[in-house]
C-alpha cells in the first residue's frame, strides 16, 4: 500500500481538494480507498489537479512525490 | 434481486435475514433505524469508529515494539483506511437514510472490498482482505456486548459461508438457523449429510458470492432446487412464502406419522431404523420416529483430524448416540475406510492402489492394524454398558475373516476384564453382507454370526462390477437387477433358517419403490437415511404382507433390471397415489 499511502498522506497535508486521475477515473487523493480503486500500477500515467488556497503547492509537491518514484520517502 | 445457483442438499425453503459467516461472523441485528434515532446512531457510529482507530493504533504500537517498523506499517495503513473521509461520509450518508450503522458500515466496506477484488491482481485482493478485517473490527465495536456469534444467536438468521465444517454444522442452533448456503461443498460432503439430518434447508457449491451480500439483507434459500436469492423482489418473496408454507404442511403431515406404529396394513411390525454418521444426527433421527440406529458409520472419527482417534473420542461419540436411543438397538459398524480414503494417521503406509475397491479396506484394514481396531472395540464394549449397542464388521468375505475379527474382540474383552473396566460382553456381533462371496455362503455364516445387515451399495457394486461414482458406467448400476434380488433372497432365507435377524441398509432401502419388494422378500428390519423415515412409513402402512409377497414374487420372475424397476415403480404409484403427486 505504501506509494498510495504516501500520496494520501501528502494530499491530506493540504487544505485544498486534491484529485488524481487515471483515464476517465478521477478520485479524491486524500482517500486511500479511492486511490486503490484506480488500480494504478508502476509505469502508469496519472494526472493531478487541485482546487483551493494551496492548490498549486499541492499539485507541485504531489507531482514531485510521484515523479521521484517515492525515493527517499520510504521509511526504513 | 440477485439469484445464485448451487447444489440442493437439504430440501425446504427458508426466508430471513442473512448472517455472513467467516468474514463477519456475527449477526447484524437490524437493517433499518427510525428517523428520530438518526443522530443517536450517528454518534454511536463515531464512537465505534474512534474505538476502532484506538485499537488499530494500539496494534501498531505493539507491532512496532515486538516485530519492527515494517509490521507496524501494515497497521498505519489500516488506520488510514479507517479514517478515510470518503468512507466515513458514505457511511454517515447511509445512516441519514435510516440504515443502521452496522448495516451501513458493512455494506459500504463490502462494496469497496468487492470493487478491489474485481479489479484483479494479488495486491488488490489482499487489500480487499484488509477491508474485510476493518469491517469485522468496526462491527465488533458497534455491536459491543450485543454481539452474537453463531453459537449464541437470539434471533433467526440464514447463515451464508464459504464453508462450514461438520462440527460447525452440527452445532448450528436449529431454533435460529433457518437455512444455510455455502460457496464450496458437494452432495456427499459431510456438511450436506448433516444439513439433511438436521432438516435445515441448504444449498452448497454456489461458488464465490459472499462479497455480493451483506448481513441483515433478506435472503431466500430454496434447498429443494438449489437456489439462493439475495434481496428478492415482492413477487418472488410472495411466491416463496407460499411454497414455504406448503412445504411445512407436507412436513407436518409426515411428522404426524411419527407416533403411529410402523406396521403393515395387516399389523405386521416393521422396524424402520436410521443410518447415521455423526453423533449429532442421532437426536433428529429419533425425532423422525426411528426404531434405533441400523447403521452407525464411524468413519468421521478417523477423517476429521490427522491424528488417530483416541478410545475416549470413540467412547464419547458412541455415548452421545446411545443417549438418544437408550433402549433401542444402535448398530455400530467398525471402521470402513479403504485405500482411496485412508485415515490420516495411516495415509503414508499405503501407496495409491490401482483398484481401491478390491484392495485394503474396511475389515481388512482393521485386521492389519490391530491397535487401531482394538481401540475402537474397547470403546464400543465400554459404551455398550449404557444401552443396546451391537457391533458389526464390514466387508466380510470369508468365514476365516469373521473368525479373526471375533478373536480380536475376545482379546479386547479379556483385556477389559483384567483391567476391571466397566463394559458389557454379551452384545450381538454381526456382519455386513456386501461381498457376493458372503451372500453365497450366507448359510454357513448364519451359523456363526448374531445378525446380518445387507449392505446393498457394495453388494451391487461387486455383483455387477460397477463403480457408480464412475460416470462412464454409472448407468449399469441397477438396484433392481435380478441377480441382486436373488442374492437378497438367499441371505434372508439363510437368516430365517438359522433364526438370526437380518436387516438391510444402503441407498436401495431408502427408495420407497423398493420397500414392498424388500418386505416381500422377508425383511422386517430396514435401515434408511433418517429423513426418508416418514415417507417410507407411509408406504409400509399402505401395504399388506400378502401384497408385498406377491410383488416380490412377480419382481423376481422378471429377467432384466429395467422391467423390475418399472414394475416396482408402478406398484408404488398404486400403493400411495397421494404421495406421488407431491413430486
Amino acid at each position: 500500500m505504501r506509494p498510495l499511502e504516501l500520496i494520501a498522506r501528502k494530499a491530506q497535508s493540504f487544505r485544498s481538494q486534491v484529485f488524481v486521475t487515471r483515464g476517465s477515473n478521477r478520485v479524491d487523493a486524500k482517500s486511500l480507498l479511492h486511490l486503490l480503486t484506480l488500480g494504478a500500477e508502476p509505469g502508469m500515467e496519472l494526472e493531478i489537479d487541485a482546487t483551493g488556497e494551496d492548490a498549486s503547492q499541492a499539485v507541485e509537491q504531489l507531482t514531485e512525490l510521484i515523479g521521484s518514484e517515492f525515493e527517499g520517502f520510504e521509511r526504513p | 434481486m440477485l439469484i445464485k445457483r448451487g447444489i440442493p442438499v437439504s430440501p425446504g425453503v427458508a426466508i430471513g435475514p442473512a448472517m455472513v459467516f467467516g468474514t463477519e461472523s456475527f449477526r447484524i441485528p437490524q437493517q433499518l433505524i427510525s428517523a428520530n434515532a438518526i443522530e443517536i446512531e450517528l454518534a454511536r457510529f463515531h464512537a465505534a469508529l474512534d474505538a476502532t482507530c484506538q485499537e488499530i493504533m494500539l496494534n501498531e504500537k505493539l507491532a512496532r515494539e515486538r516485530l519492527g517498523d515494517q509490521y507496524a506499517a501494515i497497521f498505519s495503513a489500516h488506520l488510514l483506511l479507517a479514517r478515510d473521509q470518503q468512507l466515513v461520509s458514505q457511511i454517515e450518508e447511509r445512516i441519514r437514510q435510516k440504515n443502521s450503522p452496522e448495516f451501513a458500515a458493512s455494506q459500504v466496506l463490502r462494496q469497496y472490498a468487492k470493487r478491489l477484488r474485481d479489479l484483479g491482481g494479488q495486491y488488490l485482493a489482499e487489500r480487499s482482505i484488509d477491508i474485510y478485517d476493518l469491517e469485522k473490527r468496526m462491527l465488533r465495536h458497534l455491536l459491543g456486548e450485543r454481539r452474537e456469534e453463531l453459537s449464541s444467536l437470539t434471533a433467526p438468521v440464514l447463515v451464508l459461508a464459504n464453508n462450514l465444517t461438520p462440527s460447525e454444522t452440527a452445532n448450528l442452533d436449529r431454533k435460529f438457523v433457518l437455512g444455510f448456503a455455502t460457496e464450496v461443498g458437494g452432495h456427499t460432503s459431510h456438511t450436506a449429510i448433516l444439513a439433511g439430518a438436521l432438516e435445515i434447508p441448504a444449498v452448497v457449491g454456489i461458488g464465490s458470492f459472499l462479497d455480493e451480500v451483506s448481513g441483515a439483507q433478506t435472503i431466500i434459500i430454496d434447498g429443494s432446487h438449489g437456489v439462493v436469492i439475495i434481496e428478492p423482489d415482492a413477487d418472488t418473496l410472495a411466491k416463496y412464502r407460499d411454497s414455504e408454507a406448503r412445504f411445512r404442511s407436507h412436513e407436518k403431515r409426515l411428522q404426524s406419522l411419527r407416533t403411529v406404529p410402523c406396521e403393515t396394513k395387516d399389523g405386521v411390525p416393521i422396524q424402520l431404523m436410521g443410518n447415521i454418521e455423526f453423533p449429532g444426527e442421532a437426536e433428529p433421527c429419533r425425532d423422525k420416529g426411528a426404531a434405533g440406529i441400523g447403521l452407525y458409520r464411524t468413519e468421521f472419527l478417523y477423517l476429521e483430524s490427522n491424528r488417530e482417534p483416541t478410545e475416549d473420542d470413540h467412547y464419547r461419540a458412541y455415548c452421545q448416540v446411545l443417549k438418544a436411543f437408550p433402549d433401542q438397538p444402535v448398530i455400530i459398524r467398525t471402521l470402513d475406510l479403504g485405500s482411496d480414503k485412508m485415515p490420516g494417521a495411516l495415509r503414508a503406509d499405503y501407496p495409491e492402489s490401482v483398484n481401491p475397491a478390491l484392495s485394503v479396506r474396511s475389515i481388512r484394514l482393521s485386521l492389519q492394524h490391530l491397535q487401531l481396531f482394538k481401540t475402537q472395540l474397547r470403546a464400543a464394549l465400554r459404551a455398550a454398558a449404557l444401552g443396546d449397542l451391537r457391533i458389526m464388521f464390514p466387508l466380510i468375505s470369508t468365514l476365516l475373516e469373521f473368525r479373526q475379527a471375533k478373536m480380536v474382540l475376545s482379546d479386547v474383552v479379556e483385556d477389559l476384564e483384567e483391567q476391571g473396566v466397566e463394559f458389557r460382553r454379551d452384545i450381538p456381533i454381526g456382519m455386513m453382507v456386501e461381498v457376493p462371496a458372503a451372500a453365497v455362503m450366507a448359510e454357513e455364516f448364519a451359523r456363526e454370526v448374531d445378525f446380518f445387515s445387507l449392505g446393498t451399495n457394495d453388494l451391487i457394486q461387486y455383483t455387477l462390477a460397477v463403480d457408480r461414482a464412475d460416470q462412464a458406467v454409472a448407468g449399469l448400476y441397477r438396484s433392481g437387477d435380478p441377480s441382486i434380488l436373488r442374492l437378497i433372497r438367499m441371505v434372508v432365507e439363510a437368516a430365517q433358517r438359522n433364526n438370526i435377524s437380518v436387516s438391510v441398509c444402503g441407498q436401495m432401502s431408502s427408495d420407497p419403490m423398493f420397500i414392498p419388494l424388500l418386505i416381500g422378500l422377508g425383511l422386517r428390519q430396514i435401515s434408511v437415511t433418517p429423513h426418508a423415515i416418514p415417507e417410507l412409513k407411509e408406504v409400509i402402512r399402505n401395504l399388506t404382507i400378502e401384497r408385498a409377497v406377491a410383488i416380490a414374487d412377480r419382481a423376481s420372475s422378471l429377467e432384466v433390471a429395467r422391467d423390475v424397476e418399472n414394475y416396482l415403480w408402478g406398484e408404488l404409484k398404486k400403493l400411495c397415489p397421494e404421495s406421488m403427486q407431491l413430486d
